[in-house]
C-alpha cells in the first residue's frame, strides 16, 4: 500500500503503472505511459472478483447492514434468547447516547488517549529513523532486530508482558523504581489513578506501533536524494533546515499516511485496555469501543452498543475520507 | 474479524523493511560526524524496545519462588523450565495448539486463492465498478471489528457455526482478503506486462500466461502477504472468545487470557506461554524479511 | 419483593414457554437409558476443575453406567466472563443443558424464562437445603435450579504469624483486639517488605458489604409502596460500614490494593499476609493449591471474623446453583446429572473439601468439626444480596466494585455511595 509508492521515484522511469481506470481522473503526472494498455478482458474480471466479493459482502456488509437496523431497535437480552422481534425505537438509542453525559467523558477521553498516543508514537518513529540513517551498522542492526520482535508481538502477549512488567507487587518497573533513593514505589498500583493506568496502556500501544512507523519512515528517509541534502549543506544550510526544506518535503506523504493510520488504529484501542483490566473494564477506562463493548454485553442493551459503534464509525469516516483522498492524490486508487 | 488496525499495521509496513532490513542501504559517506552520540540513542531505542521481549523471556525462565520476590535480578541467575512445563500441562493447551494450526492453516491458503483471483483482476483488467471496489477494499478495513460482533454472532450461529473451525475460518478469511488484495495487486502491477504477453504469444490463455508467469515472479509478494495473515489469524482473540465456546476449541490467544483470568494469575507461566505463542509469529515475522529482501534484489519486485 | 412485576414477567415468560411447547424429556422416556445416545453439555465453574475434578469424574462415570451411549460434555467456566458467555450461548444452538450459576446470578434467568422448573423430589436431601440457597432458586413456589454448595465467609490466618506477634494462636474474638494484633504483626514482621497483616482486597465488596450488613445498613430496598427496589447505599449506616472497610484496606493491606479477592490466597501462601477473609476451603488452597506452600501445612486456621460493634462480622452466604436450561433437548438427563453430582455422597466430598454442604442434614455435623465450624456457624445470620429482578446486572455491571475503587481514589464515600446508588435505582428494577 504505501510502499510500492515510496519505491516508486520518477527517476525509475515509471515503468509498470496500472491500467487506466475507465472512470475518474487518470494518475497524476508521475508518467503513465501507454495508453490504453489496460485489457478489458471481457466477463473475465468479473468471474475473479466475484468470489472475493461475495465472501467480503457476507462478511462485511451483512452485519453491517444488521448493525445499522439493530441501532434503530431495542434489541436486548430477550431477543437474542427467544428470536423476537425487537421493537423499532427510531433515533431513541442515539439520542440517548448523545444526551449522555457519559457519552460525551469518554468521546473526549478518546479523543486525547488517541492524540497522545498518535502524537508519542508518529514522533517517536519518526526520531528513530532519524537517529537509524546515521549509526553504525552493528547497531542498527540491533535496532532493526528489536523494531522488528516488538512489531511481531501478538496483542495478546505483549498486554500480558506489561501487565506483568507493572505489576504492583512484582513487577520490574516498582522494583527498579524502589531502588531510586528515596523513591518506595512497592506496591505501588498502576491502575489506581487514572492517569497512570492510561500511560500504561499508551506505552503497550505505543510500543507496539512505533516500529511500523520507524521502520516505513526509514524506508522513506532512504528515498531522500543524496545530491540534494549535500548541495544543502554545501550552501550552508543547518542540519534542521535541511530537515524542514529537503527531507521532509519527500517524505511528507509516507508521513501523512502513517500519521492517519495511527489516528485510526489508536482510535479504535479495544484489546489492551479490556485485557489490562481483566476483561471487566471499569468506567474511568472506557473509551469508545470499551464503552460499545459494556453497553452491549454489560448492560445488555445491544442496540446502545450498536449505536456507539455507529457513531465512531462516523467519526472515523472523516478520517477514512481524508485518507482516501491522500492515496488517491498520489494515484494508488485511480 | 481479525482486526484491521493490526493487519493494516503490518502489511502497510510489511513491505518496507524490504527496503531497509540489514544494512542494504550503504551508510552515508558524509556522516563523519561523531555517530557516537547516534549509535548511543541508538543503544537507548534498542534497550526500550527489547527490554519487554528480554524481560518475558527471563522470566519465563525463573523458578517460580524467585519471580515472586522483590529480589529479582535483571539478570537471569537460575533456569528452570517448570513455567514451560506447567504452561503446556495445563489444561486445553494441545487442543488449543491444534485448533490454531488447522484455522491457520486453511485460512492463509484460501485467503491467499481468493486473493489472487481478485488482485489479478484489479491489477491487469480494466472493467467497470474497479475503483469503487478498491475504494470499498480500504473502507472495511477502517470499520471497528467490535461494530460487527454481535450481528457476525447471530449470523453465525443461525448457520450452525458455533464452536466450528470453519466459522473462524470463513471470517477470517475475509477480514485477512481486502489487505490481501491491496497488496498482492502492488506486485502484480509491478510485473511487466510483457511478460504475460509474450507467454501469451506463445500459445497460453490469459489464466494459463498468469499461473506461469506471473505467479512464479510474486512468489515472494506471497510469502510476505500470507505471512500477514498468519499472523493476523494466529493472533486473533475477540471473534475466537465469543465463537469458540467449547473449551476443547479454544485458540491459544483465548488459551493464553484464560490463564490470567483464572484464580491467581503465575506469572512464571504465563510469560513462558507468552514465549510459546510469540515464538512461531516472529520467526515466520524474520523469514518474510528475508524474502521481502531476496525478491527486492533480484528485481522481481521493484517500483 | 416487586410481586405485581414479577408475577407479570412469570406469567409473560411461563406463557411463553409452554406456548412453545417445550416436551421436557425429549421423548427420552420412549428409548431406553442404555440406548440414549445424546451429549449433555455441562458448564461448571473453575473451582470443580481445580479443587473437586474427582467429584466430576466420579459422577461421569456413574452417569456413564445408566447412560453408556450418552456423551458428557463438561466445561469448565471462569466466573469474570460467564454471564457473557452464557448471554451469547442461550441465543445460539450451542448452549450448555446444566449451568452452575452463582446464586446472586439466578434470578434474571429466572425471570427471563431460561430455566426449566426443577421437580425437587428428584434431588437428595432437597427438604433441608439451606434456605439462602432455596430463595434464589425460586420464583412464584416453583423451583428453577438445585443448590450445589454454600459459601460463607470466615477468617483464614497463619496461627505461627499470630503466635508470633502476640504470643497466642488464638484468633482474637473482637475487632478492638483483632486491630491489636493486626498492629502487633505490623512490628514483627512488617519491615522493609509488602506484608499485609491484613489482605484485604479493595474490590471485594462481598467483605464490605459484610461490614454495610454489621453497621446495620443494606445494600438496596423493596418498598411495598411502588413496587420498586431502590439502593441504600447513601444511608449513614451503609456509608460508615463502607468507610469502615476501605479504612481496613488501606491501614492493613500493603499489597495492591484495587484488585479482587481473586489471589489472595496466594499472597497468604507466599507468605505476605496473616489474615484474608475469604471462603472457608481457601485455607486448603493456601497450602494445596496449585500455587500453595506445603511449608504451611497445620498452621493455615480458619475463625469466625470479628466486626463492628464487638459482633462478629455477617457473612455473605455464597454458593452456587445448578440449573437446566429451558431450551434443552434432555432435560431428564440433566435434571439425572444434577441429581448424582449434588447426591448425600457427592456432597461428602465437596464436605472433604471444606466446602459448605447444599443441606442442613449435612451441614450440622459441620459445627461440630473445629475446622468447618467457623463456616457453619456463619450460615445462620449470614446476609444476601438482593433478590430483584435486575441484580445481576448490577453485578455485571460492577457498580459496587467501581464504587469502593473510587473511594479508595479519594472520592469522599457520600458522593461514590450517591452515584452506586443512582445506578443501582437504573438497573435493579429492570428484568433483562
Amino acid at each position: 500500500m504505501s510502499v510500492p509508492t515510496l519505491d516508486r521515484p520518477p527517476a525509475a522511469g515509471g515503468e509498470p503503472q496500472e491500467p487506466d481506470g475507465p472512470d475518474g481522473p487518470a494518475a497524476p503526472a508521475a508518467g503513465t505511459p501507454g495508453q490504453g494498455r489496460g485489457h478489458r478482458g471481457g466477463m473475465l474480471p468479473y468471474l475473479l472478483v466475484l468470489p472475493g466479493l461475495l465472501a467480503i459482502a457476507a462478511v462485511y456488509f451483512y452485519p453491517l447492514y444488521r448493525t445499522l437496523v439493530m441501532s434503530f431497535q431495542d434489541y436486548r437480552r430477550r431477543h437474542l434468547w427467544t428470536g423476537d422481534t425487537p421493537d423499532w425505537v427510531g433515533f431513541e438509542q442515539f439520542t440517548n447516547v448523545l444526551t449522555d453525559a457519559h457519552f460525551w467523558a469518554v468521546a473526549t477521553r478518546t479523543v486525547v488517549f488517541m492524540v497522545v498516543c498518535v502524537t508519542l508514537t508518529v514522533g517517536g518513529g519518526l526520531l528513530i529513523a532519524l537517529i537509524m540513517q546515521r549509526m553504525s551498522l552493528v547497531v542498527r542492526l540491533m535496532v532493526t532486530a528489536a523494531l522488528v520482535t516488538a512489531w511481531a508481538m501478538p496483542i495478546v502477549v505483549a498486554t500480558s508482558v506489561f501487565r506483568w512488567l507493572t505489576d504492583s507487587e512484582y513487577g520490574i518497573v516498582n522494583i527498579l523504581l524502589s531502588k531510586l533513593p528515596g523513591v518506595d514505589f512497592r506496591g505501588h498500583n498502576w491502575f489506581m489513578e487514572t492517569w497512570q493506568g492510561f500511560a500504561v496502556v499508551a506505552a503497550v500501544v505505543v510500543w507496539g506501533a512505533v516500529p511500523f512507523v520507524a521502520v516505513t519512515l526509514y524506508a522513506a528517509l532512504t528515498q531522500v536524494p543524496k545530491e540534494l541534502e549535500e548541495a544543502a549543506h554545501l550552501d550552508g544550510a543547518g542540519g534542521r533546515q535541511v530537515f524542514r526544506h529537503v527531507v521532509f518535503p519527500v517524505i511528507k506523504p509516507v508521513f501523512v499516511l502513517v500519521t492517519t493510520l495511527s489516528v485510526i488504529w489508536d482510535f479504535n484501542v479495544f484489546l489492551q485496555i479490556f485485557l489490562m483490566r481483566g476483561n471487566n473494564v471499569e468506567p474511568q477506562y472506557e473509551l469508545l469501543g470499551i464503552y460499545s463493548y459494556n453497553l452491549a454485553f454489560q448492560s445488555q442493551s445491544f442496540s446502545q452498543g450498536t449505536a456507539v459503534a455507529l457513531i465512531t464509525v462516523l467519526l472515523l469516516a472523516g478520517v477514512a475520507v481524508y485518507y482516501l483522498r491522500q492515496m488517491m492524490k498520489r494515484g494508488e486508487v485511480e | 474479524m481479525s482486526s484491521p488496525a493490526t493487519t493494516l499495521r503490518r502489511l502497510t509496513g510489511g513491505s518496507a523493511p524490504a527496503t531497509t532490513p540489514d544494512g542494504t542501504q550503504t551508510l552515508r559517506p558524509d556522516r563523519k560526524k561523531p555517530t557516537r552520540w547516534y549509535n548511543l540513542g541508538g543503544l537507548l531505542v534498542f534497550v526500550v524496545m527489547a527490554f519487554p521481549v528480554y524481560w518475558m523471556l527471563v522470566s519465563a525462565f525463573r523458578p517460580g519462588r524467585e519471580i515472586r520476590s522483590y529480589d529479582q535480578t535483571l539478570w537471569p541467575s537460575s533456569f528452570t523450565l517448570e513455567g514451560f512445563q506447567s504452561a503446556i500441562n495445563s489444561n486445553f493447551f494441545w487442543t488449543s495448539v491444534r485448533t490454531s494450526l488447522i484455522v491457520t492453516t486453511v485460512t492463509v491458503v484460501a485467503a491467499m486463492l481468493l486473493a489472487l483471483l481478485t488482485a489479478f483482476a484489479i491489477g491487469r483488467f480494466r472493467f467497470y465498478g474497479r475503483k469503487p471496489l478498491l475504494i470499498v477494499l480500504v473502507l472495511v478495513q477502517l470499520l471497528p471489528p467490535l461494530a460487527m460482533l454481535i450481528p457476525l454472532y447471530l449470523q453465525l450461529n443461525r448457520m450452525g457455526g458455533l464452536n466450528q473451525y470453519w466459522a473462524l475460518i470463513v471470517v477470517y478469511t475475509v477480514s485477512a482478503l481486502p489487505f490481501a488484495v491491496w497488496m498482492l495487486r502492488g506486485f502484480i502491477i509491478n510485473i511487466p506486462r510483457e511478460l504475460e504477453e509474450s507467454a501469451m504469444v506463445d500459445g497460453c490463455t490469459r489464466m494459463g500466461a498468469f499461473w506461469r508467469v506471473v505467479f512464479p515472479l510474486i512468489g515472494p509478494g506471497i510469502a510476505a502477504t500470507s505471512v500477514f495473515s498468519l499472523v493476523n489469524t494466529w493472533n486473533e482473540y475477540l471473534l475466537a472468545y465469543v465463537v469458540m465456546q467449547d473449551n476443547e476449541r479454544w485458540t491459544l490467544p483465548v488459551w493464553l487470557m484464560s490463564m490470567t483470568t483464572q484464580r491467581g494469575t503465575n506469572f512464571g507461566s504465563l510469560m513462558a506461554a507468552s514465549v510459546l505463542i510469540a515464538l512461531p509469529v516472529v520467526i515466520f515475522f524474520m523469514i518474510v524479511q528475508r524474502k521481502m529482501a531476496s525478491g527486492l534484489t533480484s528485481g522481481a519486485v521493484k517500483g | 419483593m416487586n410481586r405485581k412485576l414479577m408475577a407479570a414477567i412469570g406469567a409473560v415468560t411461563l406463557l411463553g414457554v409452554t406456548a412453545c411447547g417445550s416436551d421436557s424429556g425429549g421423548g427420552g422416556s420412549a428409548v431406553a437409558a442404555e440406548d440414549r445416545d445424546e451429549t449433555l453439555t455441562v458448564w461448571l465453574m473453575g473451582e470443580a476443575d481445580s479443587t473437586w475434578p474427582e467429584l466430576v469424574t466420579e459422577v461421569n462415570d456413574k452417569f456413564a453406567e445408566t447412560y453408556p451411549g450418552v456423551t458428557v460434555n463438561v466445561q469448565y467456566q471462569q466466573w469474570g466472563d460467564k454471564t457473557t458467555k452464557l448471554d451469547a450461548a442461550l441465543g445460539g444452538s450451542e448452549f450448555p443443558d446444566v449451568v452452575e450459576l452463582g446464586n446472586t446470578e439466578t434470578m434474571t434467568y429466572i425471570l427471563n424464562g431460561v430455566l426449566a422448573e426443577i421437580d425437587p423430589e428428584q434431588y437428595d436431601n432437597s427438604d433441608t437445603w439451606i434456605g439462602g440457597l432455596v430463595d434464589t432458586c425460586s420464583f412464584e413456589g416453583a423451583m428453577y435450579c438445585v443448590p450445589y454448595y454454600a459459601g460463607s465467609r470466615v477468617a483464614v490466618y497463619n496461627a505461627d504469624m499470630f503466635e508470633a506477634a502476640t504470643g497466642s494462636a488464638e484468633f482474637p474474638q473482637t475487632e478492638d483486639e483483632l486491630l491489636e494484633a493486626m498492629t502487633a504483626l505490623d512490628e514483627e514482621f512488617g519491615e522493609g517488605q509488602a506484608y499485609s497483616p491484613m489482605y484485604l482486597a479493595g474490590r471485594n465488596w462481598h467483605a464490605a458489604m459484610s461490614y454495610v450488613v454489621g453497621h446495620g445498613g443494606q445494600i438496596a430496598e423493596f418498598d411495598e409502596d411502588s413496587g420498586e427496589w431502590s439502593g441504600t447505599l447513601s444511608t449513614p449506616e451503609a456509608q460508615a460500614g463502607i468507610q469502615h472497610y476501605i479504612d481496613l484496606v488501606k491501614e492493613w493491606n500493603r499489597g495492591d490494593q484495587t484488585k479482587d479477592e481473586e489471589d489472595h490466597a496466594l499472597a497468604m501462601a507466599q507468605e505476605r499476609a496473616a489474615l484474608i477473609y475469604g471462603n472457608g476451603w481457601e485455607a486448603g488452597v493456601v497450602v494445596h493449591g496449585a500455587e500453595g506452600n506445603p511449608d504451611l501445612e497445620g498452621t493455615i486456621q480458619v475463625a469466625g471474623m470479628p466486626g463492628p460493634n464487638g459482633e462478629p462480622l455477617p457473612s455473605f452466604i455464597g454458593g452456587s446453583d445448578l440449573a437446566i436450561v429451558e431450551k434443552s433437548d434432555v432435560q431428564d438427563l440433566a435434571a439425572e446429572w444434577i441429581a448424582m453430582f449434588t447426591s448425600e455422597e457427592s456432597m461428602e466430598v465437596l464436605v472433604g473439601k471444606d466446602t459448605l454442604p447444599n443441606n442442613t442434614k449435612q451441614l450440622e455435623p459441620l459445627k461440630e468439626n473445629p475446622t468447618t465450624a467457623p463456616m457453619a456457624n456463619a450460615v445462620p445470620d449470614a446476609w444476601f444480596t438482593p433478590i430483584a429482578p435486575g441484580w445481576s446486572a448490577v453485578e455485571q455491571q460492577s457498580v459496587l466494585p467501581n464504587m469502593l475503587l473510587e473511594v479508595l481514589r479519594g472520592t469522599p464515600v457520600e458522593e461514590a455511595t450517591a452515584t452506586a446508588d443512582a445506578a443501582i435505582d437504573d438497573l435493579i428494577n429492570n428484568e433483562a
